[in-house]
């Protein structure tokens, strides 16, 4: 039996929150630092976890809908082959791990690349702006729980972003 | 672990000498960035003794004092994200007399979150010191002759950077609240001391200065600057955000002329000053790495970024350093330094550092806590996620002006 990944990450919180931080000398302050956050983290990861497929999915979708947009509006650009194989990871089943990511480092890549080209007209850059909102939306969700937003309620729901 | 696949990971001097040539920077930040990236292949952070260190540290200070000396007490101290600390005691002889003072050793670690230079920092804190309460600068390594990796050392400056009686989880003094009584004290002297820093002359960064000459009229040194993090974004990302090259495009073609040329501290918030609990006066500004000679809406709209400040207790009024509403600060900033705070200015150096946090947080965090390459991953690991909200306004202000 292969043990839960969930409860492995449990016990190592537990074991870190319940015996490593009691014994610590509270005067070694760069330690007691680097601790919290490494519970922190482990925390975190341990919430985000079950959600990292749906995740890679809805930013797969968000780079999509960027490029297409920014292909549509400048029909010129090479963008039609990573939407293509978007499209189809989008629509596959199962995957092999790391595609979709992949996928989507592909994609940001080439609108990248529109928006450095000299020759990009302002309303493509404007739109590039326009049309990031949905992966800036995620990342920010996803991230929430660091406490870095100074209006928590201001960043949409990651329950909703990821349709849950 | 980085992608093996990925160029950045290990650059060859091809890609070195493309990005040097891409991007024009002052000459001192093209040496620690050249250097940075010849070192990116090599190891990453192994963690040093106090004994070793503290041995180092010897070193570097027989240089400058010989032998008479005893270097004690050396202990770690926390705080900041981007350089390892150690703290100790020093007592020397000098001109008959025993002397003694404690001490920072202030250090790199083979990569940062910001790669800068000792050079510069050592500089920008004498060059403000008489102007603004700055530890005393000692000595330098810059090339690692003695120490580890470069550093400097000052002296050590008393006070605490929040209030100890509101404990704060976050990292690096960010959203400090210090409190409705103790915010206007504060607030008075953060304001006076960033007047003052802006008007002060220039003439102590003289002949052979690691800073490059800025000129008022041209826009030469501030697209300089926006070149710098434009190749740092080039050099540490592990993927692309388009969003953030509509911003160097934007930055480039706006680029406004300095119309006063300051020096800009660059990082200059809650969280880089001490404050003494009793007194609560401000003994010293700390993390002058970043500093520039450049425009003061710089440090104007780096201070008030949503990032570093809170809601007041009323739930509607934001401070910008947890210190004072951003609009009272210009106004009381203008009254003390004489010196006017443009609106179109302001808007520009919102992008600009939203821009340059991206590239700090979204590149090179994340390219650097993968590595190993600090003392600290876990810390930098947990910053890089700031990232995501400066990315977020950085989208909605470059709405605004495309």
């Amino acid at each position: 039996m292969v043990p839960e990944l969930d409860l492995q990450l449990c016990v190592a919180i537990k074991a870190l929150t319940d015996t490593v931080a009691p014994a610590l000398d509270p005067a070694q302050r760069v330690a007691q630092e680097q601790l919290g956050l490494a519970i922190a983290t482990l925390r975190m990861v341990r919430e985000r976890l079950p959600l990292e497929p749906a995740r890679e999915w809805k930013a797969l979708v968000d780079a999509r809908d960027l490029a297409e947009a920014v292909h549509a509006q400048a029909p010129g650009t090479d963008l039609s082959a990573s939407i293509a194989q978007a499209q189809g990871l989008l629509a596959a089943s199962n995957p092999a791990p790391g595609a979709r990511k992949a996928a989507t480092a592909r994609l940001l890549a080439a609108v990248s690349a529109v928006a450095r080209a000299p020759e990009t007209p302002r309303p493509v850059l404007a739109l590039i702006v326009d049309k990031s909102g949905p992966s800036t939306d995620l990342a920010r969700a996803w991230c929430l729980a660091a406490g870095f937003e100074p209006d928590p309620a201001e960043v949409p729901a990651l329950a909703r972003l990821l349709s849950l | 672990m980085p992608n093996q696949t990925d160029a950045r990971a290990a650059p060859e001097e091809r890609f070195i000498a493309d990005v040097r040539e891409a991007f024009a920077v002052e000459p001192e930040i093209d040496r620690v960035l050249t250097r940075k990236l010849r070192n990116r292949a090599g190891p990453g952070y192994s963690a040093i003794s106090l004994e070793d260190l503290s041995g180092s540290t010897a070193n570097l200070i027989r240089a400058h004092l010989g032998d008479d000396f005893t270097l004690s007490n050396a202990r770690w101290l926390g705080g900041g994200a981007s350089k390892l600390q150690m703290a100790f005691d020093l007592e020397w002889r000098e001109a008959g007399e025993t002397r003694s003072q404690a001490m920072v050793l202030r250090m790199e670690p083979p990569e940062a979150i910001v790669e800068t230079s000792r050079r510069r920092e050592f500089e920008a804190l004498c060059a403000a010191s008489g102007t603004l309460p700055v530890p005393r600068c000692r000595w330098f390594d810059t090339e690692a002759q003695y120490l580890p990796y470069p550093g400097l050392i000052y002296d050590f400056a008393r006070g605490v950077t929040k209030p100890s009686s509101r404990p704060s989880q976050q990292v690096t003094g960010i959203g400090t609240n210090f409190g409705p009584e103790l915010r206007p004290v504060l607030a008075d002297q953060f304001i006076a001391h960033m007047a003052a820093l802006h008007t002060m002359p220039l003439d102590v960064l003289g002949e052979g200065s690691a800073f490059a000459p800025a000129v008022a009229g041209s826009n030469e040194s501030v697209i300089r600057q926006v070149n710098w993090w434009r190749r740092v974004w080039e050099e540490d990302r592990l993927e692309d955000c388009p969003l953030v090259d509509v911003a160097a495009r934007w930055l480039i073609e706006n680029a406004p002329p300095l119309d006063h040329v300051s020096l800009v501290h660059g990082d200059f918030r809650a969280g880089n000053f001490l404050y003494d609990e009793d007194t609560r006066r401000i003994t010293a500004w700390l993390d002058w790495e970043l500093s520039v000679l450049g425009d003061r809406h710089q440090d104007l709209t780096w201070t008030s970024g949503a990032h570093f400040g809170h809601y007041a207790e009323d739930g509607v009024t934001f401070l910008a350093s947890g210190l004072v509403p951003a609009e009272d600060l210009y106004r009381r900033y203008e009254a003390a330094s004489g010196l006017s705070v443009d609106p179109v200015r302001l808007r520009y150096y919102r992008i600009f550092n939203d821009f340059a946090s991206c590239a700090h947080m979204l590149a090179t965090a994340p390219r650097v806590a993968g590595g190993g390459k600090t003392h600290q991953d876990v810390v930098v690991g947990w910053l890089s996620m700031i990232g995501n909200v400066i990315a977020g306004k950085l989208r909605a202000s470059l709405a605004e002006v495309l």
